[in-house]
């Protein structure tokens, strides 16, 4: 038996330690995980799936000398399939029965020892920077139940901030690893494009604009979960080869000295003052810890990569729904949320023509942000504009498809550039801001070179603001 | 039990109860309720005050027909050296006290004529002298771990504003009394400028460096609280705020975490529109013989007065009395006006910048452990430590504030201390306020149990 504040002390290496070594197992693991869930998840309704039945079959089959045994884990409700896992989306256009076939990343992450028990919050086709679908329920943050666990991965950070898990699995297309991160005081990457697998279902998931990883409490377990699921999916689009080392190991090392770009972004948004604040003080961090911080300027305006994407990934959704309804044989419009079925009207129609302006313009834009880093090794700005949402003030709900495009043109400002380039980019949790929420600041690396950003980010680790306090119920 | 959340942020518990969302009543008897369970526990109450209750319901019937104060209904805990009527004043010592208050003290009864509630008398160490553990007194545990110290003198009243058992506390502040705990328990500590709050009917300890101080959750309630008993009004507009950096006194924070934390704080500072300077001022170490000769004179002619039991001092205390009394009158004059010269120093070290900044207490809370141990550097070696970087504001009675940054070793809070000239007690809260405005610190709350 494992006490909560045992369970709650360790990361997922800690508890994948603790397993390998004999001293608890798996189930025991997954019971300590679903008795927090059962204290804390009616209050922040993070997971919206629980399948202890399934997790037990799974924790009594975990091999105990896999690298992550025995970790309990929960997959986001988007895109990614596993086995006895219903996959909904956060749509009601979705059906609740659970496949019988997985997607290659959940493939690897069982081999890794994890135990699957469960899917988290995520809005409705995870199009919103907060988590809030009518199908489920606002995701609420833990450190402040009226604010916004941040989106899409919203309840995938406040399942790991709430502490039922060390780590959850996370997706980001315009930043929704990076957002909830933020929001919840977490460390999340998103990986370089091609090195996380999104098949074998989806081929060129948005133009590559789509990535999955992790939300964690932890750098290492970023960077063990990393090796667990990166490398060759035969037949994808793309790829791009992880280093020779593990980054498990590539982690415990501090990195060179980096030539570090500080850019505030004020230009091109409104910058909440507390945001500002944590991107001086996050670039003072990093000149203690002895590398060079100049201030930098992105040679565009980011709202334009946030225009192009939403040219690419909304009819994308227009795609899916069109997909489900073939499937059933009839419409799904009355289960749509109405935000959701007015965006999929208005890009559904999107000429193939603009879609392909739209890709040659971020093709434009990305060489030319490409440039910047001949000079960087790495970029820092906010992650977001502001610290955490309140629970309402951007809910699919009040907003209609051009409040929409406002909306994420601000939210999405800094976490879209990434999403673009296909750099791997993470949100570090390093600043505890005004009325105690958490504002991070975003790191942008190099092309392939996640490496970097988990070492600098492990170099980092000792100043992140830890936990929030949420009472058991 | 849980406290109630409204105690826990003064300035909404007012605009809650004044739109009448909730009531006195209920306010009052959640406080009283928590006090006497999760306050006893802390060691951090000495006395609730059952008859807050009435006051809670004439509160009520003024807010009801729209007569209420500007602080009508705020429920407030009182060190145990504030007199408050019909209650003793047993200052830490329960072996010892004046018999019942006839009157409220001055400062009391000004926040009671703006409508607040005296609920509490809190927890300080015997005589507000910094000897944590004596004969009648159990040192104030910290809410963040309850085996670590709450901070002195004033540990009740931190301890029981940082477990959210009450939204305002009046301390004392003679060398850091106020400051100190504020900073050990992650909450705002306020020790004004000595003229600003009066002092009658307040234990005297070391009567020409005492000072009321007040903590709170925020700089922001704690401006709001004097602006409503007309001690200050608005801070003047500073334009760009000149910082000066006391960086030496930055040195002996050894950790790295408690550095981090620090050079956080400055950046923040920066950020947000000050210029940073650093400030030599190498005689501030001076203080502590001066503070303690001025000090160790007047406790003892104060208990010459008092006259309690022998057996109500602990060693140290006894120790200090005793210096105190065989101090030529003479070497009590000198440090009077080797005062005088210390403060002017300062003012000319500070040249050219409106605040100074420094780490309130250079370290987190110390274990209990340790005062039980005096042969291996226990209380003295502590107090030492504790008031090096407060006490220089007694002295110069500039007004002083304490705000949280950044939690230290341990993930225990830890404390930016800004100071301005005499009479700028507004100018010190306004920038603590900017500071809160940008930070959450002040908002984390310790871990539940």
């Amino acid at each position: 038996m494992i006490t909560f504040s045992e369970y709650r002390s360790r990361d997922a290496l800690g508890l994948a330690g603790l397993v390998q070594a004999g001293d608890v197992t798996a189930t025991e693991l997954l019971e300590a995980a679903l008795a927090r869930a059962a204290a804390v998840n009616p209050q922040v309704n993070a997971a919206v799936h629980l399948d202890p039945a399934l997790g037990m079959r799974s924790a009594a089959a975990v091999d105990i000398e896999a690298p992550l045994a025995g970790v309990p884990y929960l997959l986001k409700d988007l895109t990614i399939v596993a086995h006895g896992l219903p996959l909904t989306n956060g749509s009601l256009a979705f059906g609740r029965d659970p496949p019988a076939r997985e997607s290659e990343t959940a493939a690897r992450l069982r081999r890794a020892g994890l135990v699957v028990f469960g899917r988290t919050n995520s809005p409705e086709f995870g199009l919103t920077p907060t988590t809030e679908p009518l199908a489920y329920g606002p995701a609420r943050n833990p450190w402040s139940l009226a604010h916004s666990a941040g989106g899409s991965s919203g309840g995938a950070a406040a399942a790991v901030a709430a502490g039922i898990v060390p780590a959850a699995h996370a997706t980001d297309t315009m930043g929704s690893i990076r957002a909830p991160a933020s929001c919840c005081g977490l460390f999340g990457l998103k990986p370089t494009r091609g090195l996380v697998p999104t098949g074998p279902f989806r081929g060129d998931a948005n133009q590559g604009l789509s990535h999955e990883h992790c939300i964690s409490r932890t750098v290492r377990d970023s960077a063990a979960l990393l090796d667990a699921v990166s490398g060759r999916d035969p037949g994808a689009p793309w790829f791009t080869a992880r280093p020779a080392i593990p980054y498990l190991d590539l982690v415990r090392q501090d990195p060179a000295r980096l030539r570090i770009g500080l850019c505030g972004g004020e230009e091109w948004v409104e910058l909440d003052p507390a945001c500002a604040v944590a991107l001086a003080a996050a670039g003072r961090s990093c000149e203690q810890a002895g590398h060079s911080v100049e201030p930098v300027r992105l040679p565009f305006d980011p709202a334009e990569i946030v225009d192009c994407a939403m040219t690419i990934v909304l009819p994308g959704i227009a795609a899916v729904i069109e997909g489900r309804e073939r499937e059933l044989g009839h419409g799904v419009d009355h289960l749509l949320e109405p935000l959701t079925l007015d965006l999929a009207r208005r890009w559904g129609r999107t000429s193939a023509n603009s879609l392909l302006s739209a890709v040659a313009r971020l093709n434009v834009l990305v060489r030319t942000l490409a440039a910047v880093f001949d000079q960087c090794d790495v970029v820092l700005t906010p992650t977001l504009p502001e610290g955490p949402p309140r629970l309402g003030s951007i809910a699919p709900a009040s907003l209609n498809p051009d409040s929409y495009g406002e909306m994420l043109r601000r939210w999405g400002v800094f976490t879209s550039i990434a999403s673009a380039t296909g750099q791997p980019a993470a949100n570090l949790p390093l600043f505890l801001a005004a009325g105690g929420l958490p504002i991070g600041v975003q790191a942008l690396g190099r092309f392939g070179e996640d490496a970097v950003l988990l070492q600098l980010a492990a170099q980092l680790e000792k100043q992140f603001i830890g936990q929030p306090l949420l009472a058991s119920a | 039990m849980n406290a109630h959340p409204a105690l826990g942020d003064g300035s909404l518990l007012l605009t809650h109860l004044h739109s009448g969302v909730l009531n006195v009543r209920a306010v009052v008897a959640a406080a009283l309720d928590g006090l006497a369970t999760k306050g006893r526990t802390l060691d951090a109450v000495v006395a609730v005050r059952e008859a807050a209750a009435a006051d809670a319901e004439s509160a009520d019937s003024r807010l009801g027909s729209g007569g209420g104060r500007p602080l009508e209904g705020l429920p407030v805990g009182v060190k145990d050296v504030f007199d408050i009527a019909g209650m003793p004043t047993s200052a830490g010592c329960a072996e010892w006290s004046e018999s019942l208050a006839g009157e409220n003290a001055a400062v009391v009864q000004r926040l009671s004529d703006a409508g607040c509630i005296v609920v509490a008398k809190l927890a300080t160490s015997a005589f507000a002298f910094a000897e944590p553990v004596g004969p009648g007194a159990k040192p104030a545990r910290n809410p963040w771990d309850q085996g670590r110290y709450a901070g002195g003198t004033s540990g009740g009243s931190a301890a029981a504003v940082a477990a959210d058992l009450l939204p305002l506390a009046l301390a004392t502040d003679s060398a850091g009394s106020a400051r100190i705990p504020a900073a050990h328990c992650g909450v705002t500590g306020f020790k004004p400028s000595r003229a600003l709050l009066p002092s009658d009917g307040v234990l005297e300890s070391t009567p020409s460096l005492d000072s009321v101080g007040l903590i709170a959750r925020t700089a922001e309630h704690i401006r709001f609280v004097l602006g409503s008993i007309g001690a200050i009004t608005r801070a003047e507009p500073m334009g760009r705020v000149r910082v000066g950096v006391l960086r030496a006194r930055f040195e002996p924070c050894c950790s790295q975490a408690a550095a981090t934390s620090l050079s956080e704080a400055l950046e923040v500072l920066r950020a947000s529109g000050a210029d940073l300077v650093d400030v030599e001022f190498e005689a501030m170490a001076e203080a502590g013989a001066i503070g303690t000769t001025i000090a160790a004179h007047e406790f003892a002619r104060a208990h010459a007065r008092l006259r309690p039991p022998a057996s109500s001092y602990g060693p140290l205390l006894a120790a200090f009395l005793d210096r105190g009394r065989s101090l030529p009158t003479r070497a009590y004059a000198q440090a009077l006006s080797d005062r005088v010269r210390y403060a002017h120093r300062m003012s000319q070290a500070a040249s050219g910048c409106d605040v100074l900044v420094c780490p309130t207490v250079p370290c987190v809370a110390p274990d209990l452990q340790r005062f039980e141990a005096p042969a291996h550097g226990g209380p003295v070696a502590w107090l030492d430590v504790a008031a090096a970087n407060t006490l220089p504001f007694n002295l110069a009675d500039w007004p002083a504030v304490s705000v949280p940054i950044r939690s230290a070793d341990g993930g225990l809070p830890f404390g930016l201390q800004i100071a301005a000239p005499t009479g700028l007690d507004a100018r010190v809260l306004a920038l603590a306020e900017q500071f809160q405005a940008v930070t959450g610190y002040h908002a984390k709350r310790p871990p539940a149990r």
